[in-house]
């Protein structure tokens, strides 16, 4: 089953990915900070990572970048969904290693199929 | 063209006035001479000689004390001529030449052959040496010769000869090295270590063409200040000497006159060497002043002489022995020469004549060669003769002059007391008074009128009067004159003009020579009590004086203010002037040095402004400036501040509609496919939540947008603050609950305010969320409320604390704490200044204590209206059950 991990610290935020990735029929693992959020990574290594920006502990940038250093990591798909919408910010998330950047507020839909997207990349690579 | 011939002709006719002398008168004239001889030779063969040892010896004491005190003067020179190097000022050789001239050696003081100056120098440093004194007297100008050290010296320092006056005939000396020859040297070292004058033995000058023998007399010179008490104090502070040199033959010549040089001898005792006589050194050495009366000693700077005065002997001897035949022998010969003379006065009448012509055109070339108008007319006032002079000055040929009448070259206003003049002039000659000199006016042909310096003097020949008139044009000088009168009012009205400023004017040891108005106004002293008396330390602060002469290297003094001036260049720099009263006045003082005709520094002009003004005025503008700093950076500050809100606002507000459209979406998403009301019912709730959350942030908006414009309205009544408090703790216990927090509420005061309801719940309901937002999960929030006439209700968790450099800032709009952006722990920076703004509002005051990692506790003061007896502790003895809501545990 296909591992997505969600890290965002606003809980309904995180509850509203989960319902919409689990009706699409993803496994679906929330943490609520950056630092958790990269053990847990880790730990059970998804197929995706949808990371939040502003969290305590570890903004969803620095997360990222550890994520690429991680060698079980370094190509699993990253989606970075934050409110920061300004173009600097943007560029920023980039280089950081993401795949994708969505700006809050967001469509789910929209959501769900950019993660079908580079899921489906990522695994005829 | 010039004629002098009619005044040659008067000085023959004079000459030849002489009467013939008749062979009978001379006859008569040897008759008696013959008498009067034999007489006289009677007269003294009666003569006694008896006492004539006493008066050897006594002109022997009197030719030795003559000597002691001619040299004993020359001393005082010395002295006089040491104290001019005595200076911290290195001595210019101008001036050095001036202060010998005026010494006048040459009349007064003879014998003495040079005055100079001979300091000490390491001979490392050699070459400096002399590239300095040649630089020295290149810029002075001076005739001196090029200065070199010499001989060469292996020695460890020289004491050369580098001023020398006068220099003409002495230029071989200058340079010389006294340490290399043990007679200089010795002189030097003993001057050196008495501090007295100190003379050479003997000795031979360099610069000597004869063969006199000659001596020097040093005296030392020490580095000015320094301690010369005693010997080793004398050897540290030696720089040099001052010396006179003599010349034997010459001093003894110009003490005892042209006489006295046949007759003395001197010798040095200490050497055994005669410094000047006939007598052998060894007839001089083996006699004594007791053996012999002829001899006295005298000490001179420190030698000792031993001089013998010859007695002519020889011939007074004779005269004794044979004193009527010598008288007899003598007087015969007198008057077979006068005989001689008077037969010979007919040649000496043509040499006479020979001479007058001589002279005669001596004065012609004279006259025509001065550029003086010589103008001789006769009693008549009928010009005689007119030299070239007048030509040029009067503007007419001597054809045009000669003959006229003198008094067309006198302005016709004058002519009357021209007249008069000449007749002075004549009366004067027959009083035996001096010429008349006056300064007139004359004219020209051309009828010009020029000042002129006129002196008459008249003299008489052939019994006729005549007047020579010098006249000399002097349009130059009374021009001259006359601007340098202008000038020097113009500087005197531009002096008292200046009241502005002080100008003070120094010699070059410092003392005022000029003290203007303007200095008098600012300083408060008067003129008279500055010129002459007092250096400008007088009215400058003495530390500022030391300080800057620290600077400079220098000793504290008036040297501290020309030291650019003494090189020519103007210095402007501020000190403080200090007034006869006291106060302290900032000035800019420019000081320039003041030149002398030859171009040499004489003094110094010290310019000062008062720069209070300007001052006060850069003080001012400095404070102007770093308020503007302060707000500037102050508006820098809140700029960020709102540049950070803007951006935490818009991401709070994204948050809460990002779930409010989402769910929506997933809501209409789920109702179209499979409706599962359990699943809708979630999300309603949730876009129901982050409505409401929404709703907050932008009540917080509008709140500080109303206090921002300052109509922040409040509908007042009397309300009960534990229902406030505990509305307030119901509202935000959810939250707490959520993450484990205990929030303990003891708020029973029965307390009444006049005030706002909803803005107090708003109040304690902020302190309550910033509580829990900054406690760590598991924590413990504390509420105590009590009360008298003010209600005093505290807020305090254990969380993670607000480090004490931002505590004051903290009711600041927009403030948010630095751990909490660190910790990513959202907030807009407006729940507190709101909480400010409320507690200032009820007329209350907002206290915080808060250790970092600790907790933080807020104290809320706001005064009440009434407090029922019995309050707190009544209220929770009595009903705990109904209170339990707002005191118990909610976890």
């Amino acid at each position: 089953m296909t591992k997505v991990l969600v890290v965002d610290d606003d809980n309904d935020i995180c509850e509203l990915i989960a319902f919409k990735l689990a009706a699409m029929g993803y496994e679906v693992l929330v943490e609520h900070d950056g630092a958790t959020g990269l053990e847990t990574a880790r730990n059970s290594i998804p197929d995706l990572v949808i990371l939040d920006w502003m969290m305590p502990n570890m903004t969803g940038p620095q997360v990222c970048s550890q994520l690429r250093s991680h060698p079980d990591l370094a190509q699993v798909p990253i989606i970075l969904l934050t409110a920061k919408a300004q173009e600097n910010d943007v560029k920023k998330g980039f280089a950081s290693g993401s795949d994708d950047y969505i700006v809050k507020p967001f469509s789910p839909r929209e959501l769900a199929t950019r993660v079908e997207t580079l899921l489906a990349r990522s695994q005829t690579l | 063209m010039m004629s002098y011939s009619r005044q040659s002709t008067p000085l023959r006719m004079s000459l030849s006035d002489n009467p013939q002398t008749s062979r009978a008168t001379v006859g008569l004239v040897f008759s008696g001479l013959l008498a009067f001889v034999l007489l006289a030779t009677f007269i003294t063969a009666q003569a006694n000689s008896e006492r004539k040892a006493d008066a050897i010896s006594a002109r022997t004491d009197a030719t030795t004390a003559e000597i002691g005190e001619r040299l004993s003067a020359y001393n005082e020179v010395l002295y006089g001529v040491r104290n001019d190097f005595d200076r911290a000022i290195p001595l210019d050789r101008f001036e050095f030449s001036r202060i010998v001239e005026r010494l006048n050696v040459d009349s007064r003081r003879p014998g003495v052959q040079v005055i100079g100056a001979a300091h000490v120098r390491p001979t490392g440093e050699l070459t400096e040496y002399e590239t300095e004194v040649n630089s020295m007297l290149n810029r002075a100008g001076l005739n001196y010769p090029d200065f070199s050290v010499y001989p060469p010296s292996s020695a460890g320092e020289v004491l050369a000869i580098d001023y020398i006056d006068p220099q003409i005939g002495n230029e071989k000396a200058f340079g010389l090295d006294f340490l290399s020859e043990e007679n200089r040297r010795s002189a030097a070292f003993e001057a050196r270590d008495t501090d007295k004058p100190a003379a050479t033995g003997p000795i031979t000058l360099v610069q000597e063409t004869g063969e006199q023998r000659a001596i020097l007399v040093m005296l030392p010179i020490y580095v000015s200040g320094a301690a010369v008490d005693t010997v080793d104090q004398r050897r540290r502070a030696f720089d040099g000497v001052v010396y006179a040199a003599f010349r034997m033959g010459d001093l003894v010549e110009g003490i005892l006159g042209e006489s006295g040089p046949s007759s003395v001898s001197i010798l040095d005792i200490e050497t055994g060497e005669m410094l000047f006589g006939n007598h052998s050194a060894t007839a001089m050495a083996s006699t004594s002043p007791e053996a012999d009366n002829r001899i006295g000693e005298i000490e001179v700077s420190g030698r000792r002489w031993r001089i013998l005065v010859d007695d002519d002997s020889p011939v007074l001897s004779a005269v004794e022995r044979s004193v009527p035949v010598a008288t007899f022998l003598g007087g015969l010969l007198t008057t077979l020469l006068v005989l001689a003379l008077a037969l010979s006065m007919r040649s000496a009448r043509s040499r006479a004549l020979t001479m007058a012509a001589e002279i005669s055109y001596e004065l012609q070339a004279l006259t025509e060669s001065t550029n003086e108008a010589i103008v001789t007319i006769d009693e008549s006032g009928a010009i005689v003769s007119w030299n070239r002079g007048a030509t040029e000055i009067y503007g007419a040929l001597p054809e045009e002059a000669l003959g006229q009448d003198s008094s067309i070259f006198v302005p016709a206003r004058h002519s009357e007391s021209f007249g008069q003049l000449l007749a002075d002039a004549v009366s004067n000659r027959r009083d035996g008074t001096a010429d008349l000199q006056f300064t007139g006016t004359a004219k020209r042909l051309d009828g010009a009128e020029f000042p002129a310096d006129i002196s008459v003097s008249s003299w008489s020949a052939r019994g006729e009067q005549f007047i020579t008139c010098f006249t000399r044009d002097i349009t130059g000088r009374v021009e001259a004159e006359k601007t340098l009168q202008e000038t020097s009012e113009m500087l005197q009205g531009v002096l008292r003009a200046a009241t502005g400023v002080s100008i003070v004017g120094t010699d070059l040891a410092g003392t005022i020579t000029l003290f203007n108005a303007g200095a008098e106004q600012m300083l408060g002293y008067c003129a008279d009590e500055m010129v002459g008396v007092n250096t400008p330390l007088a009215f400058h602060d003495l530390d500022e004086v030391q300080e800057r002469a620290g600077e400079l290297g220098i000793e504290p003094g008036f040297d501290v203010f020309t030291v650019a001036a003494r090189a020519g260049v103007a210095e402007r720099r501020q000190f403080t002037h200090i007034t006869k009263d006291g106060r302290r006045i900032p000035v800019e003082l420019t000081v320039t040095p003041r030149y002398c005709s030859k171009g040499l520094v004489c003094g110094f002009i010290g310019i000062s402004s008062d720069i209070t003004e300007r001052l006060s005025e850069e003080a001012s503008q400095q404070q102007r400036l770093d308020q503007e700093r302060e707000m500037v950076a102050k508006l820098t500050e809140l700029d960020e501040a709102k540049n950070d809100f803007v951006s935490t606002m818009s991401h709070e507000l994204r948050t809460p509609l990002t779930s409010i459209i989402g769910f929506a979406e997933l809501l209409a998403d789920e109702l179209a496919t499979k409706p599962s009301p359990e699943d809708s019912l979630t999300m309603i709730e949730m876009i129901e939540r982050n409505a409401h959350r929404l709703l907050a942030l932008v009540e917080n908006l509008l709140q500080l947008s109303r206090i921002e414009s300052g109509i922040f309205q409040v509908g007042r009544r009397e309300c009960s603050a534990d229902q406030i408090v505990a509305a307030a703790a119901d509202a935000i216990a959810p939250l707490a609950q959520s993450r484990g927090i205990a929030l303990s509420v003891e708020a029973a005061t029965n307390a009444v305010i006049d005030g706002d309801e909803q803005q107090l719940e708003r109040l304690f309901l902020n302190l309550l969320s910033n509580a829990v937002k900054f406690s760590n999960d598991g924590g413990s929030i504390e509420v105590r409320a009590s009360a008298d006439d003010m209600l005093v209700v505290t807020v305090a968790d254990d969380g993670i604390g607000i480090p004490a450099d931002e505590q004051d800032k903290l009711f600041t709009r927009f403030f948010r704490s630095r751990t909490a952006s660190a910790m990513q722990i959202q907030g807009t920076g407006l729940g507190l200044s709101i909480v400010a703004n409320i507690v200032e509002f009820h007329g209350g005051d907002i206290q915080v204590e808060s250790t970092e990692g600790m907790g933080t506790k807020f104290t809320v003061s706001i005064p009440t209206i009434s407090v029922p007896t019995g309050s707190v502790r009544t209220e929770k003895a009595r009903g705990p059950q109904g209170q339990s809501a707002r005191q118990g545990e909610l976890v």
